[in-house]
């Protein structure tokens, strides 16, 4: 195959990369007949999505389950900050420990940790929204620990220390350093919490109770116990449109900021006037720019495959942080939670919910 | 003894029962570039950390223009450091990086940004202000790293390795540089250095941080 390339003549493929691209076929296949066939046969059947809307069983199980996400994934974030803090920016003879045992909620499945939630809450808490939220929040702080820590942990104190000597306090230091610095990764961190809070399951099976199910309970109920397909597919629509617009803006956020900080060629004059000059024009650009930053990562493999001409300039700096930023955050879409023994989500050929269908386009988009 | 400049008197620190500056005591005058030299891991960078405010001494006292700021905490000191690898922040560009100390003294935008310009042209940048800190270059860099830390006008401006990283002939390009935007700016300076020409490029006087040291067991 030969490409025409501006400004370099035409390319072309060396052999071996030829001879791979013909194997690809199997994972295309595999992936056709065990996501997108399923994924579509679900859309299929959930195309009536009018009666999520119009259904007041339906539309109050889809509010409680956003509800219930946003109010967990503010919890997480407000117990999980503090603790990264920790973590991240003081050193402690049983540090390495302590972070390993934040991780061990996040690890356990979900129904134990409902099970036991339930044994501890006193009778008339056992079930409803309440027991719920704490159940999530303590699951997802390993999240937020994990995304925003690295994150925090890279970030050289000398960055403080610098605005320490430039006059700012301990309060300015936070907002104007170390924060614009985390908020990307905060952003991240919330999305993937809530996707995780939405697709509950297990938990929800035991904490949320008869009169307050989640939208997966019901997906299960409706599929299995009441052979209503229609009903099924349509929640699993609107999870899949849900989550999806929440992925979207937070990875967009994120996105948008990464080229806030390391690729911007934007020319705002100071501090405070570059903030609101690109919370107001940053949103159109930012489109365009996460679409060629995804294409940049889609075509990586090719482009160096090919002759020395097109991969002559080594890549910028920044362009190698954010890679390996993202490539961070996005490796979390992996973990899958709902189905304890697939760990991950590429190797899973059951695709039963909107969740894991979700995620996988999440997935793939980047890894194309 | 009420002294305008820098007073530094028998400064002694030792971080996990290590003792990495000995009883040193030195004092610059108003306006004066001092060097000192000292070979890699003997407390240069240690001392200058000290007389920001950044590490505390185990004993000793610092004063400026003759009031003792010991305890004072680095962000009500007044003293630039320049920072060996500049630290530039990476989530503004370059004129929010010098612009940043006027941010935080409340400059109003219009004389910030004069200043800023005013700054540039000092270190022979005019025109860098809407670059992308990423994409300069280790001279363009250290450039800007001095002037953001001249930016607030400080009472002593601290230097630490300015030139480290920039290959031969830039250092020495720069050090006049540095010589001359220092002075321009008419501050009290002190650089710390193991390069011997490049000290004595920069500086009105060198010493080594041995010959500071009071306590040297």
């Amino acid at each position: 195959m030969a490409r025409e390339l501006a400004g370099s003549g035409t390319v072309t493929t060396a052999p071996y990369v030829r001879t791979a691209r013909r194997f690809v076929i199997v994972p295309v296949a595999f992936v056709a007949v065990f996501t997108v066939w399923p994924t579509l046969v679900t859309l299929r059947r959930g195309f009536d999505v009018t009666s999520v809307l119009t259904d007041p069983g339906l539309r109050a199980t889809v509010w409680f389950t956003t509800w219930q996400a946003l109010l967990s994934t503010i919890v997480a974030l407000a117990l999980g900050l503090p603790a990264t803090w920790v973590l991240a920016r003081h050193d402690f003879a049983a540090r390495r420990i302590v972070r390993a045992l934040t991780l061990v909620p996040f690890v356990l499945p979900t129904l134990v940790v409902g099970l036991a939630f339930r044994a501890l809450l006193p009778g008339d808490l056992r079930t409803g929204a309440l027991p719920l939220v704490v159940a999530h929040a303590f699951l997802n702080v390993a999240v937020v620990v994990r995304i925003v820590g690295t994150r925090w942990e890279s970030q050289p104190f000398t960055y403080d220390e610098a605005a320490a000597t430039l006059g700012a306090g301990p309060i300015s230091r936070f907002a104007t350093v170390t924060w614009p610095l985390l908020r990307g990764s905060i952003t991240a961190a919330a999305g993937l919490v809530f996707m995780y809070c939405f697709s509950t399951y297990g938990a929800a099976r035991v904490l949320a109770g008869p009169t307050r199910p989640v939208v997966e309970t019901e997906i299960y109920r409706f599929a299995v116990l009441a052979g209503d397909m229609r009903a099924a597919s349509a929640l699993a629509v609107a999870q899949v449109v849900i989550v999806a617009v929440v992925l979207a803006l937070t990875s967009r956020y994120l996105s948008w900021y990464r080229q806030l900080c390391w690729v911007s060629d934007s020319s705002s004059p100071s501090v405070t006037d570059r903030s609101i000059g690109a919370a107001s024009g940053g949103c159109c650009r930012s489109l365009t720019r996460w679409s060629q930053f995804l294409w940049s990562r889609a075509g990586s493999h090719h482009r160096c495959a090919r002759s020395p001409t097109t991969c002559a300039a080594p890549p910028q700096p920044s362009e190698h942080r954010r890679r390996a930023f993202s490539r961070a955050s996005m490796s979390h879409f992996c973990v899958d939670r709902s189905a304890q023994q697939a760990p991950s989500l590429l190797s899973s050929p059951l695709v039963s919910s909107g969740h894991r269908v979700c995620c996988h386009a999440v997935e793939t988009k980047p890894s194309r | 003894m009420t002294t305008s400049g820098l007073d530094v008197r028998f400064v002694s620190v030792a971080i996990d029962g290590r003792r990495i500056l000995h009883g040193v005591s030195l004092t610059v005058a108003q306006g004066e570039i001092m060097a000192v030299l000292g070979p890699s891991g003997s407390g240069k960078s240690t001392l200058l950390r000290v007389i920001a405010g950044l590490v505390a001494p185990t004993s000793g006292t610092v004063a400026i223009d003759g009031a003792d700021v010991t305890t004072v905490p680095t962000h009500r000191r007044g003293v630039g450091l320049v920072f060996q690898n500049n630290q530039l922040f990476p989530h503004l560009n370059v004129e929010g990086n010098i612009a940043y100390g006027l941010h935080i003294a409340r400059m109003p935008s219009v004389q910030r940004r004069e200043r800023v310009s005013e700054l540039l042209t000092l270190v022979g940048l005019p025109g860098f202000g809407s670059r992308d800190v990423a994409t300069l270059s280790g001279g363009e860099a250290a450039r800007v790293a001095l002037a953001r830390s001249l930016a607030t006008t400080p009472r002593i401006v601290l230097l630490d390795e300015p030139l480290s990283g920039l290959d031969h002939d830039l250092r020495y390009t720069l050090a006049d540089d540095v010589r001359r935007v220092v002075r321009t700016a008419g501050s009290t300076a002190i650089v710390v250095t193991h390069d011997p020409d490049e000290a004595r490029r920069i500086a009105d006087r060198v010493v080594t941080l041995a010959e500071l040291s009071s306590d040297t067991r």
